[in-house]
């Protein structure tokens, strides 16, 4: 090989090489989790083992699934702060006798369809009336949250079919069936995200809705979409989440929301600009989740995860913003 | 930004107050009607001494708004105020408000040095100021300084102090919204921060104050809430990030910036109080009140259209 | 001298927009900068205004060296500058926007409105304007708020004034008035710098004249010495026929496109047109005239106050762009970056849009490369690799590749509006081939543009519009810009 054969070669790794950097910085829950993980590895071997890695991955199922349904409207410059109501509602619901005795087709029926439901009214605001996103998803949800204290009469509780357990809690050896769940529905998402005619007018979408509307998309029905979406995943969120607790509870989901979008910007993903897909967003709730059990371990009470999980956002913002510059 | 219906500026400030005097009106007249304890003098002046937190938050979210911002972190805010005025160290006040200016700073910093939008950035110091607070303080309790128990208490003339207070600084920061060169740059910097910017506006300046407004009026709100209180909470403010929200939505200032006021919005407090309060002496359960708290939010800002589908 | 620019240069990003660019401006003076879309006049006046910084070079006024990053520094060093865009705030009074930054205070340091009001109709009868200072600024026609803009800059104590072409949406009186308070302001001692494309005007008002073409210096000529043709020689360096590609010589074929009586909200109208299938026709007026509501009628399908549409030969009955889209028709809007553009995403992205109109939200999504790749050789766009952000590209190169949008999907007729708004002059002739290529093909184009050579050299047929009607036609190639001038004025409500 000559010198300038060589010389090429070096260059090329070395352009190579930045790409893959400004890759890593575009996700910045990777270089998160490494520094956690290298972090654990010094302070808290045992969290290493692969058998706490999985419960880690089971614990981080919930957030996963609620953030890559955050990252769909937030890709298309919306936002879904409605989520923790949904939960709330079909966590109530779900260990209402009637669903806990009855088939088990409603028990999982029932949380997607609502969700589905609570978007589309969402949307609905959103997209036609064109009212603030912000607003009209915490407005939704303070109102899911009272029906949901509604349902329970203020003292939740009973259980839940045991197939929603099982869902959450179940093993296939050492795997958490819960992980399969993600793994699909995370699959499901990429594919859409990547390939689909959806997924592509959303990037648009959000990256200009001006240009995305005289381009002729079908601006308004991806925003329904998404936001459907957005809630069909919470209501997938809270079937695994009430299969954990295995009963009702007030006001579950509520950390879930601001926690999704934590994920979100930390797997790379802003308003408008879903850079980090749906890979990224995952890697971010592994990556808070993991943080979580590392505070734990180590002493720190929620306080302290409720400003680092604070500063996370700011950061992740903050890094996205620089980037783009 | 619909212009329909006024031909001036000031005017159009004005009427867009309009809709939440004539809801508070027709509620008046009904509650007038279906429980006559409702409107007693009394009555009144409980509901107005309760909110007076809620509507000193309003004050600073309506400036935030103005500027076509948003300010979520006002409710961790009043919670960190009242963990930090119940520790119990000498010069506790003083003490909170340099904390809750420091929160302005970040926010603002944040949005300003780092482009982050307002709503990620209130956003994560709401989250993480929610955390401070139950660091400074894990459970409710300790006691305020007893000036702030005697001024919670004192009446004159038979309206209590901080009824009186609340009705002076909402006074003053509705002139200054107003009527002085700040409240105009605060629209313009709403309407479009880079025309502005290019007009003569300082509108770097004009973000920095307003947030840092939005969080010593969250401060004052947070004060006045531990003097009732004479205790301290770290999850009391949660519900004011939503309520100030809602108020101001209903008060007619736009949530897209640029077009507003503060009398609006205080009454839209007034307005959601009075309503809690009907529903309460209805015998209707706080379950229904969050329901239509909701509904009414929802209501509110769709009658905020904007140009495009937006946050 | 007054003001001394030497050498300046600006690139953003990977674009250089000016490379050594001197001028100097003498008090008492009219200077006159020209130059074609995107030579850099704009980008040279944001530098003079302090909008942005330059990358190198020097700025002295009056024999001190300055440093500018923001406009607030060049406005208290003494220059005031009227943008081309607006940046009145329309939920303002008048008023409000003429005392901007710089309000007249009572005692207790308030706004004192009653003053403002008394001073801002002071001012505005100086411009010519009667208008309640009360009143809000989005409420005004354009040429008034262009007036109020006006207004604002001249009332500024301020040494150097910059105007970024004022007279785009002014009638004949209103244009008057502006020329009878620069001259005013010469008279006074102070320097002023003329942004126009508009040569006629230009013999009329200035002194001297700076020249600019592709970014660069092209030369400096004093007014009575120099010729119209010497200084478009100038501008454009070559003849007018090397710019364009020759006219059509046959026929303009069977009408495809037909605007019958057609009135659009917010103006007078009616408006009456046609294109034939090998046509480009061109829609010229002062700015604000409707040009733009034609454009977007067709496209968006607003239903029309009256009139109707028809396109091959039946009426358009789709409402919203997608329906445009699916009827054949494609859309350049003349706000590249805020309407055409997907700028943080790929190249490649930003044409396939073009497929995904009118395509099922869970159908697959074609990124069909070779199609991509043939169009980016066709148009000869200049990039990296097509996965690159259309952020990184040149301004001539992201037009090209809005472009190359609606030649992947294949329409019927193409609306390009402002065709070569900052486009560099390369990339224009390229442009300007690609269009008559189309016509030539069978698909139809409708351009709007705001300058006159452009319309005179590239279309068959440039049609006169005036408050949302249209008032005139007249053949390309031939016509001259005065003619065409004179139309578009006419006997405008001022």
């Amino acid at each position: 090989m000559t010198r300038a054969a060589t010389a090429e070669q070096g260059q090329k790794i070395r352009a190579r090489t930045l790409a893959l950097l400004r890759g890593a910085m575009a996700i910045p829950a990777w270089p998160a989790l490494i520094l956690l993980l290298a972090i654990a590895a010094v302070v808290q071997p045992r969290l290493m083992s692969l058998p706490f890695l999985l419960i880690v991955l089971r614990q981080s199922v919930p957030l996963a699934l609620a953030a890559i349904g955050q990252s769909l409207p937030m890709i298309g410059r919306s936002i879904d702060l409605s989520i923790g109501g949904v939960i709330a509602v079909v966590n109530v619901t779900l260990a209402l006798p009637v669903f806990a005795g009855g088939p088990v087709w409603m028990s999982l029926a029932f949380p997607l369809a609502f969700g589905a439901v609570v978007g589309l009214f969402n949307a609905g605001l959103i997209a036609f009336v064109r009212a603030s996103a912000v607003v009209v998803t915490l407005g939704v949800s303070v109102m899911l949250v009272g029906v949901s204290y509604l349902i329970s009469g203020g003292a939740p509780g009973g259980s839940v079919h045991p197939f929603v357990r099982e869902l959450a809690t179940g093993r296939w050896g050492m795997l958490p069936v819960a992980g399969g769940v993600l793994v699909v529905a995370a699959l499901m998402a990429g594919l859409m995200l990547r390939r689909s005619t959806f997924g592509h007018a959303l990037h648009a979408t959000g990256a200009s809705y001006s240009a995305a509307w005289l381009g002729g998309l079908a601006v308004r029905k991806e925003l329904v979409v998404a936001h459907m979406l957005s809630g069909i995943f919470a209501g997938l969120a809270a079937i695994i989440l009430t299969g954990y607790i295995g009963t009702g509870t007030l006001n579950l989901g509520a950390d879930l929301v601001m926690a999704s979008v934590a994920a979100v910007v930390l797997g790379g993903t802003t308003f408008g600009l879903g850079a980090g897909g749906v890979l990224g967003v995952v890697a971010g709730a592994f990556a808070l989740t993991f943080l979580a059990n590392l505070m734990t371990g180590l002493g720190a009470g929620k306080p302290a995860q409720l400003i680092v999980q604070g500063a996370i956002i700011a950061g992740a913002a903050a890094l996205a913003r620089w980037r783009e510059a | 930004m619909k212009l329909a219906g006024a031909t001036t500026a000031v005017r159009l400030r004005r009427l867009s107050a309009l809709p939440v005097f004539a809801l508070i009106a027709v509620l008046a007249i009904v509650l007038g009607v279906a429980s006559p304890h409702a409107l007693s003098a009394q009555n009144l002046i409980n509901i107005l001494n309760q909110q007076v937190s809620l509507i000193l938050v309003t004050v600073g979210q309506t400036i935030v708004v103005l500027t076509a911002g948003l300010d979520l972190s006002v409710g961790s805010v009043v919670s960190l105020t009242t963990a930090i005025a119940s520790h119990g160290t000498p010069f506790a006040v003083p003490l909170a408000i340099l904390a809750a200016l420091a929160v302005g700073l970040v926010n603002a910093g944040g949005i300003l040095r780092f482009g982050i939008h307002p709503i990620l950035m209130t956003l994560s110091t709401m989250t993480a100021v929610q955390g401070l607070a139950l660091l400074v303080r894990p459970i409710p309790g300790g006691t305020v300084p007893g000036w702030m128990k005697t001024y919670a208490g004192a009446e004159i003339l038979g309206l209590p102090l901080p009824v009186i207070c609340a009705a002076v600084v909402v006074f003053l920061a509705a002139v200054v919204v107003s009527r002085s060169r700040f409240g105009l740059h605060l629209m313009a910097t709403g309407a479009s921060a880079q025309s502005a910017l290019l007009g003569g506006v300082n509108t770097g300046r004009i973000i920095l104050l307003a947030y840092l407004l939005s969080s010593l009026f969250a401060c004052l709100g947070g004060l006045n809430l531990a003097a009732r209180l004479a205790s301290g909470d770290p999850l009391v403010g949660q519900p004011f990030g939503i309520d100030s929200i809602a108020a101001t939505a209903l008060g007619g200032t736009q949530l897209s910036g640029g077009l507003g006021g503060v009398a609006g919005p205080v009454v839209g407090v007034l307005f959601l109080a009075l309503l809690g309060n009907g529903l309460n002496l209805l015998n209707i359960s706080t379950y229904y009140q969050m329901i239509i708290k909701g509904v009414l939010l929802i209501l509110a800002v769709s009658a905020h259209r904007r140009n495009q589908p937006g946050l | 001298m007054l003001l001394e620019v030497v050498d300046i240069a600006k690139s953003f990003g990977s674009v250089q927009a000016l490379r050594g660019v001197s001028l100097a401006l003498k008090p008492g003076s009219v200077h006159a900068v020209l130059g074609e879309n995107g030579a850099g006049k704009s980008t040279l006046m944001k530098i003079i205004s302090g909008v942005f910084p330059a990358s190198s070079g020097t700025i002295r006024v009056e024999g001190q060296m300055v440093h500018w990053n923001r406009a607030e520094q060049a406005r208290a060093a003494g220059v005031s500058t009227i943008f081309q865009e607006f940046i009145l705030l329309p939920n303002l009074s008048v008023a409000e926007n003429l005392f901007l930054g710089r309000e007249l205070r009572t005692p207790l340091g308030l706004v004192d409105r009653q003053r403002q009001r008394e001073e801002s109709r002071r001012i505005l009868a100086r411009v010519g304007l009667d208008l309640d200072p009360d009143v809000l600024t989005g409420r005004l026609r354009v040429a008034e708020q262009q007036m109020v803009e006006i207004a604002k800059g001249v009332m500024r104590d301020a040494r150097i004034f910059v105007f970024d072409e004022p007279t785009a949406a002014l009638g004949d009186r209103e244009a008057a008035r502006l020329f009878d308070l620069i001259r005013q302001l010469r008279a006074e001692g102070k320097g002023i710098l003329y942004i126009s494309h508009r040569l006629p005007e230009l013999f009329e008002l200035c002194d001297e004249v700076t020249v600019l073409k592709d970014g660069q210096f092209a030369g400096h000529f004093a007014m009575q010495e120099t010729t119209a043709t010497e200084l478009v020689t100038t501008m454009v360096g070559r003849t007018l026929d090397q710019l364009f590609p020759p006219h059509r010589t046959g026929g303009p074929g069977e009408t495809v496109l037909e605007l019958r009586d057609l009135r659009t909200t917010g103006f007078a109208g009616p408006v009456n047109l046609a294109i034939g299938r090998h046509e480009i026709v061109g829609l010229a007026g002062l700015e604000g005239q409707g040009q733009i509501g034609i454009t977007r009628s067709i496209f968006e399908g607003h239903a029309p106050e009256t009139g109707e549409i028809l396109f091959e030969g039946l009426p358009l009955g789709h409402a919203g762009p997608a329906g445009g889209v699916a009827a054949g028709i494609g859309l350049i809007p003349e706000d590249r970056k805020a309407e055409g553009l997907f700028l943080p995403l790929s190249v490649a992205r930003n044409i396939a849009v073009g497929l995904l109109s009118g395509k099922g939200l869970a159908q697959p999504a074609s990124v069909p490369a070779e199609d991509i790749a043939a169009q980016i050789q066709r148009l000869r766009i200049r990039l990296r690799d097509a996965a690159q952000a259309i952020s990184e590209l040149s301004g001539g190169n992201q037009q090209k590749a809005l472009l190359a949008r609606w030649l992947v999907r294949g329409v019927k007729l193409l609306i390009c509006e402002e065709p070569t708004r900052g486009v560099d002059i390369g990339a224009k002739s390229e442009i300007y081939a690609i269009l008559r290529e189309l016509a030539d093909s069978g698909v139809p184009v409708l351009i709007t543009s705001r300058e006159l050579p452009e319309l005179i050299g590239l279309c068959d047929r440039i049609v006169v519009v005036r408050d949302g009607a249209t008032v005139g036609s007249f053949p390309g190639g031939t016509s001259t810009e005065e003619e065409i001038m004179a139309a578009a004025i006419g006997g405008q409500r001022a």
